[in-house]
Order: C-alpha cells, then sequence, then structure tokens
C-alpha cells in the first residue's frame, strides 16, 4: 500500500474508457490497445480501428458498431465505413471521449 | 522507398514483351468481385491456392481496348493489410512476389497489380495502396463505387490521386460496368508508382500517409465541406433493430424461414423435371407433340436406353449404375443452384453481415462463428451445398470445424428412412411420431455442436477469431454477380457429380448385381407352374381367373429371386460378414445389408429394405405400399421367429441413421472442400463411430 500512495499523482490527462462503455452517438480518439493479442490489433488497425482513430459509437452492446474517422483532425473522409467489433474485442480498445451524444 | 524520384521510368505493359499477369487485390466489400465478373464474363477457371483452401478465380481477359493480348488476371482473397497473420494476406503476398501461383498456373511475379478501393472509404484503403506501393509493381488503382460515394456527398477528383499517387488511377463503377474499358486501356499504360510522398516503413507513418492521399484525393472545390463523421444514416438506424438482441434473431429466422419457403417452392419444379429426365416418369409431358418427343422425354433416359440397347451387362450398367446413380446426386443441382442464388442476392444487400453477428452468440460457445450458421441450415436440405457454403467463414480452422459436423444436419436423404422407422415405431400414434422425428433433428443439431466443440478443443484447438466485421451498407443486390457466382458453383458440383460421385455409383450398383445366381428351386418351381396353368390355352385366350393366377405366382417367383439376387450379390455377402460386427446393435444380416447399402446414399435404406425383405423396390399404388410396410414389419430373423424390427432394433436403427456418415457425395466433396481425403475420413470414422456407440447403447438398454 505504502508504494502506491507514495507513487506520485498522475499529471491530469484525459480519461480513457473501453469502447464497449461508451454510449451511442460518443465521439472520441482511440488512445491504447494493448490490451488485446497482436494478431486481433494489426487487423483492427488495417480497418481503421488504429491508434489515432476518430471513432463515433453507433451501437452499444453485442457488436458494438462504430464509424471510423481518420487518423487527423482535419481528415474530410465522411467516415461512412461501419464496423462490427466483438464486445471481448470492444473492452480492450481505450477511447478518449470528445464529445457526448 | 520508393519516392518521388524512383520508378519514373515507363515500365507499362505496352513496353514488355513478357507474358501478362495481372493481379486483382482489394479491401473485402469494395466490389472486387464484381469488377473481375465484368473484365472477365464467364470465361475463367476457379481453383484454389497450393495448400489453401481458399479459392482463386483466373480469367484471360483483353489488356487493352483493341489489339491487346489476352492477359490472366488473377482475383485474389480480399484482404484489409498485405502483413496481416492471415491466409489469405500471406496468399495475397506470395503472388505479388511471384512465389504462389493458383493451382495450374506458372510462378512468377505478376506484372501489373489492381488495387480496387472503395470510393467512400478512401482513407482506409489507402493503407494498402500504400503496401502495394511500396512492392514496386506496375500499379494500377480501380475507385469503385464512386456514384455511392458521391450519393453520400463525398466527391472526388481522381486525376489529383494519380498526380498524388503517381500512377494511373481511373474511376470505375463495376455494377454498371462503367470504367472497365478505361481500366483495361490504363492497365497497358501502367507503371511503377511514383507517389509524391514516399510510403513511409512504418505502421503509423503508413496510416497518415493514407490519410494524407485521400484528402489529396478530394475535389477542390468540396474540400471542407465534408466532417470526419457522417451523422447517423437511414443504414444506422435500420441496423439498431436488425442486430437488437431480441428482434435481431426474431428478423433472422424470418429471413431464413422465407429464403428456404421460397428454395423448396421453386426447386421442386426443377428437381421434378430432372428425375423424370433420368428415370422416365413421364406423366408431366402428356399431349406434347410431336409424339416421339413425348415418348422421349416421357420415358426418361433409362427408357431410351433400354429402347436402343440390346439386353446386357452393358444396359444394365448404364441404366442401373450410371444414369440411375447421377440421376440421384444431379437431382440436387437446382436445388443446390437455387440456394447459392438466393445466400448469394442476400449477402448483397449486406445483410448476410449482420446477420453472422446476431448468429455469433448462439453458435461462439461451440467454437463455431456466426458465418457457420447459414452453411449448417443449409445443411439440412443437402449437406453439399452445406459443405461448400462454407467458404464464407473466414478461420480456416473454423471452416474445417463447420465442414466436419455439417453432415451431421438431418438432410432430405434421412427423411425416407426416419419415415419407415416412426411409421414401424408408432404406427397409429402420428402425434408420437412426430416428437420422434423432431427428436432426430435436435440429435443431429447437438451430436453437431459438440463434436464441433470437441473439434475445436482438440485436433482443430485454436483462438477464435473475435468478430469484426465491416457492414457494408445496405443496397440492391446485383442480379449479375449472383446468377455467376452460381454458375461457378454448380459447375463445382457438376464436375464432382460427373467424375467421383459416377465412379462411385457405379462399383456400388457392380456391387449389389453381381454375381448374377442361379434363381432358387423355389422361384423356379413356381414359374413352371405358371407356364403349366397357361399351357392349355392360346396365347389370347387364356381365361382371366387363369391369367391372374399365373400372374400371381410369376410375381410371387420375382420377388423370391429379387431377394435371393441380394442376398447372394458381392453386397449381400459383405453383410452377412460383417453381421457379427453389428450383432450388439441387433441388426441381423437384412439390416446390415440395408445399413451397408446405405453408407452410399442412405435413401437406399429403404428399397434395399424392400427388396431384401419383400422382393420388390417400390409397392406401386396405395394399397401396395401399405401392404409392403406390412411385410416389412412383419418380417422375420433367420430362424422365422424372431422379428427383425423390434421396438430396441427401430430405435436403435433410427439413432443410427441420424448420426452415422453414410452419404459418399458428401465426403468427395468434403475431401475437395477441406483440402484432404483424410479429413473426409475423419468425418467418416467420427460420426459413424459415435453413430455406432450411440446405437449400441439404445439398443442394449431397450432390449
Amino acid at each position: 500500500m505504502t508504494t502506491l500512495l507514495s507513487t506520485p499523482p498522475i499529471p491530469q490527462q484525459e480519461a480513457l474508457q473501453p469502447l464497449s462503455a461508451l454510449g451511442a452517438g460518443t465521439r472520441g480518439v482511440i488512445r491504447g490497445t494493448e490490451g488485446l493479442d497482436v494478431d486481433d490489433a494489426a487487423l483492427l488497425r488495417a480497418m481503421g480501428l488504429g491508434i489515432g482513430s476518430r471513432v463515433r459509437v453507433f451501437r452499444v452492446g453485442e457488436p458494438c458498431v462504430v464509424a471510423v474517422g481518420g487518423v487527423t483532425p482535419h481528415c474530410k473522409c465522411g467516415g461512412l465505413c461501419r464496423i462490427g467489433v466483438a464486445r471481448r474485442l470492444a473492452d480492450r480498445i481505450m477511447v478518449a471521449v470528445q464529445a457526448q451524444a | 522507398m520508393s519516392g518521388p524520384d524512383s520508378g519514373v521510368k515507363d515500365v507499362g505493359l505496352e513496353a514488355s514483351g513478357v507474358p501478362r499477369r495481372i493481379a486483382l487485390l482489394g479491401n473485402p466489400n469494395t466490389g472486387k468481385t464484381t469488377l473481375f465478373n465484368r473484365m472477365s464474363g464467364l470465361r475463367h477457371k476457379t481453383s484454389n491456392f497450393p495448400g489453401t483452401t481458399l479459392e482463386a478465380r483466373v480469367a484471360f481477359v483483353r489488356a487493352g481496348v483493341e489489339g491487346g493480348r489476352d492477359a490472366d488476371l488473377i482475383d485474389l482473397p480480399g484482404i484489409y493489410a498485405l502483413e496481416l497473420d492471415q491466409i489469405e494476406a500471406r496468399v495475397c503476398r506470395e503472388v505479388l512476389a511471384g512465389t504462389a501461383a493458383p493451382r495450374g498456373e506458372p510462378l512468377g511475379a505478376p506484372d501489373c497489380a489492381v488495387v480496387v478501393v472503395d470510393a467512400a472509404n478512401l482513407a482506409r484503403n489507402m493503407m494498402l495502396v500504400g503496401e502495394v506501393v511500396r512492392r514496386r509493381l506496375p500499379t494500377v488503382i480501380a475507385v469503385n463505387m464512386i456514384d455511392l460515394a458521391e450519393g453520400k456527398g463525398i466527391k472526388l477528383d481522381p486525376a489529383r490521386l494519380s498526380e498524388a499517387l503517381g500512377c494511373e488511377v481511373v474511376p470505375t463503377n463495376a455494377r454498371a460496368g462503367d470504367g472497365v474499358d478505361e481500366l483495361r486501356l490504363a492497365i497497358r499504360r501502367a507503371r511503377i508508382p511514383a507517389p509524391v510522398e514516399a510510403v513511409p516503413a512504418e505502421v503509423q507513418g503508413l496510416r497518415h500517409w493514407a490519410q494524407e492521399m485521400a484528402d489529396r484525393a478530394l475535389h477542390p472545390e468540396h474540400v471542407g465541406e465534408v466532417p470526419d463523421i457522417l451523422e447517423e444514416t437511414k443504414s444506422d438506424r435500420a441496423d439498431k433493430l436488425i442486430m437488437h438482441p431480441l428482434l435481431g434473431p426474431v428478423i433472422f429466422a424470418g429471413v431464413m424461414t422465407g429464403l428456404f419457403y421460397v428454395l423448396f417452392i421453386l426447386a421442386k419444379y426443377p428437381m421434378d423435371w430432372i428425375g423424370a429426365i433420368f428415370s422416365g416418369n413421364g406423366d408431366w409431358v402428356a399431349g406434347w407433340q410431336p409424339q416421339w418427343l413425348q415418348h422421349v422425354i416421357g420415358s426418361g433416359a433409362v427408357g431410351v436406353v433400354k429402347d436402343v440397347m440390346p439386353d446386357g451387362i452393358l444396359r444394365d450398367l448404364l441404366t442401373d449404375g450410371v444414369i440411375a446413380g447421377v440421376g440421384s446426386t444431379v437431382v440436387f443441382l437446382p436445388q443446390i443452384c437455387l440456394l447459392f442464388f438466393l445466400i448469394a442476392l442476400l449477402e448483397d444487400t449486406g445483410y448476410l453481415a449482420r446477420g453472422a453477428f446476431v448468429m455469433d452468440r448462439l453458435l461462439r460457445p461451440f467454437g463455431l462463428p456466426g458465418h457457420a450458421f447459414v452453411p449448417l441450415l443449409s445443411s439440412h436440405a443437402c449437406a453439399l451445398p452445406g459443405i461448400m457454403a462454407t467458404r464464407a467463414i473466414p478461420d480456416p480452422k473454423e471452416r474445417l470445424a463447420t465442414i466436419l459436423v455439417a453432415p451431421f444436419m438431418t438432410c432430405s436423404a434421412r427423411l425416407p428412412v426416419y419415415i419407415l422407422l416412426t411409421t414401424l415405431l408408432f404406427k397409429d400414434r402420428p402425434m408420437m411420431a412426430a416428437l420422434a422425428f423432431v427428436g432426430c433433428y435436435a440429435l443431429g443439431i447437438l451430436a453437431g455442436v459438440f463434436s464441433a466443440l470437441i473439434a475445436r478443443r482438440t485436433i482443430l484447438r485454436g483462438k477464435s477469431r473475435a468478430m469484426v466485421m465491416e457492414l457494408p451498407s445496405y443496397k440492391w443486390p446485383s442480379v449479375r454477380s449472383a446468377v455467376l457466382g452460381t454458375i461457378d458453383r454448380g459447375w463445382v458440383f457438376l464436375k464432382n457429380a460427373g467424375t467421383v460421385i459416377l465412379m462411385i455409383c457405379i462399383v456400388l450398383w457392380w456391387m449389389g448385381a453381381y454375381p448374377h445366381v442361379q434363381p432358387p428351386a423355389e422361384a423356379s418351381a413356381m414359374r413352371e407352374q405358371a407356364t403349366v396353368l397357361r399351357e392349355p390355352y392360346k396365347q389370347d385366350a387364356v381365361p382371366e381367373a387363369v391369367a391372374a393366377e399365373a400372374e400371381e405366382l410369376d410375381s410371387a417367383a420375382a420377388r423370391i429371386e429379387a431377394r435371393h439376387a441380394a442376398a447372394n450379390s458381392f453386397l449381400g455377402r459383405i453383410g452377412q460378414t460383417v453381421q457379427p460386427v453389428f450383432q450388439p446393435l441387433g441388426f441381423d444380416w437384412q439390416l446390415t445389408i440395408g445399413v451397408m447399402a446405405s453408407f452410399a446414399a442412405r435413401e437406399v435404406f429403404v428399397s434395399t429394405m424392400n427388396v431384401v425383405i419383400a422382393g420388390q423396390e417400390e409397392g406401386g399404388d396405395e394399397q401396395g405400399e401399405q401392404r409392403l410396410m406390412q411385410q416389412i414389419q412383419d418380417a422375420k430373423r433367420s430362424d422365422g421367429a424372431t422379428p427383425v424390427f423390434t421396438p430396441a432394433v427401430s430405435w436403435a436403427l433410427l439413432v443410427f441413421f441420424v448420426l452415422a456418415m453414410q452419404c459418399l457425395p458428401t465426403l468427395a466433396v468434403t475431401a475437395k472442400e477441406a483440402g484432404g481425403v483424410k479429413w473426409a475420413l475423419l468425418q467418416l470414422a467420427w460420426m459413424s463411430g459415435m453413430a455406432y456407440i450411440a446405437a449400441l447403447i439404445v439398443y442394449q438398454v431397450m432390449r
């Protein structure tokens, strides 16, 4: 316990939430996929869901359906692609929430 | 990597004199296959990539609009990235490197890569383009579905993209056939891309590069108007209903019921026609003109052969072996084609991707993916199209598991056997018979999913790929693509029926029909008696009563001869020899012959039983059928006292037929689709072993 208490406080940063915990309509940026298996992470990245990707949740639950935008804020791709992600994977995709529905 | 100053020299195909080979690749759902079909029409052959079960299609196409020589166009599997650890990606890498080629094709790198990209998903599709650009092959980009993207408010300028990538870029609309000729011309001019920005080596850089290229492709007047993610669409609202936890499965059940209803309604007619053409049950051509046509079609292939060929071994081989055997398989062709056609249409609408997610919840606990649902459901009609439909399952191990267990599902060939046995068990209790029927279906499904679970925990162990799938936008399906895909699979099935299945039919016919034996003395005496009865009269003047009596004697003799021939054929002798194996299950030698014969095809059991027990294949009219049923029910073992079909035996037999692998065409298709005879043998051993043990338990408990 002492070691934990003595740890310096984490500097204020964006709160990360698993993709599966976000409500419908939430926008965010993917910040971490460390919990995922290497192959799953590679496939998700190839499908557009990698670190830095901007996403918007369209359906909550199993599967979680997200729209994928670009990797930069100035991206103008329309985010027309919809990807269904099993909850098992969505639990391990950490997202910085940008705007609630 | 390739920078703006590299690869500028023109190595367009026009300049090169080497044989042409074009590789077509792209993300899934980009319309790549539709484009392939547009470029090739029906002129392609289907094989697979060596060492995999991945379908490889190669077409011969004109590379230029005029005067161009034919080139090989290879349709590669749809992938999201070349560097993924997946069989599909590995095959693409190897084909691009020239170290792999579809079976039957020479090795060698393609001299042009055509990357099909979805105009509405350009940023993501550009990542694959980047990976291909790095490989420094002459490349052409086909920006497909450009009309759909524009409909959604995204306007692209292919010329700007071409400038940015330093290679040919052609807008296409594969569905309508727009841009295909321009693509052919561009392939002739293909060169090694020289992008304005070199493709970075590491993955994060590649993503930014892809984004940059996609941004550059936007129409200049248009930049700034499109947000990064558009608002909720109709499609998104539909998804909420279609993938609803409760409503989703209900909708799925409704869609599937509709599909199979249409299938059975529509497939019935061509199946009847094919059956008639082969076997000659010609009522349906009554009234046709001219008369000879009515005769030829009405009497069927069997009738025609009987008309033109003299009696003998060759005629029997043709009618009873070849025509009857192939006919009984080809009769499923309409059902198979129609099933593939309907599934292709449904898939094209975008619904099946959602359905797979809905079913994933149900199948995942057994180690099977949601994609396995449609193949397993199809197997309830016939395992052949079911196994062929497993090509939609992405994970190879999951696909193998599905292939292995698909024949557990109750196919229509089992129904005659179920009807016979449930009628024997519950003669005047239709409710109980119906329950037993449902029980058989349930037993088949349970045996299937638990076998899949065991397979996934042992020989096919591997982490199951968690479901991640692109949900393509809903759209009207393309009939053209569905027809082309159906013709492809229909051919594969017919080729199989014409080779492996034909051979099996001939061997089985021969084993059942030979050796010819002397008719038993009893039968000969009866025939003699009939002749004696008719003797005093002239041919036309036999009194009715006498004629009837003589005929009765003749047909009784024929039945005895048929029983005798069946018991003494090779198949009959094998049946009697292996009977001790089935003794613990309560099967006597007559049942054993039936079981042995039905290892080729289950439905043969009923006609074999009819021949072995009653000496005739069919009862004819309704009364005849009832009499036949009574004879089977009353049939005695060789001791003359014990009935053949006691309740315990009937139950054991029923369980045996639910579980046993008794269909040689299915084994042939399993070997082909799973990529090895060993899988077919495993399927045979597993299913029949399970059937034996289950039937043994049932018989020993109930006797």
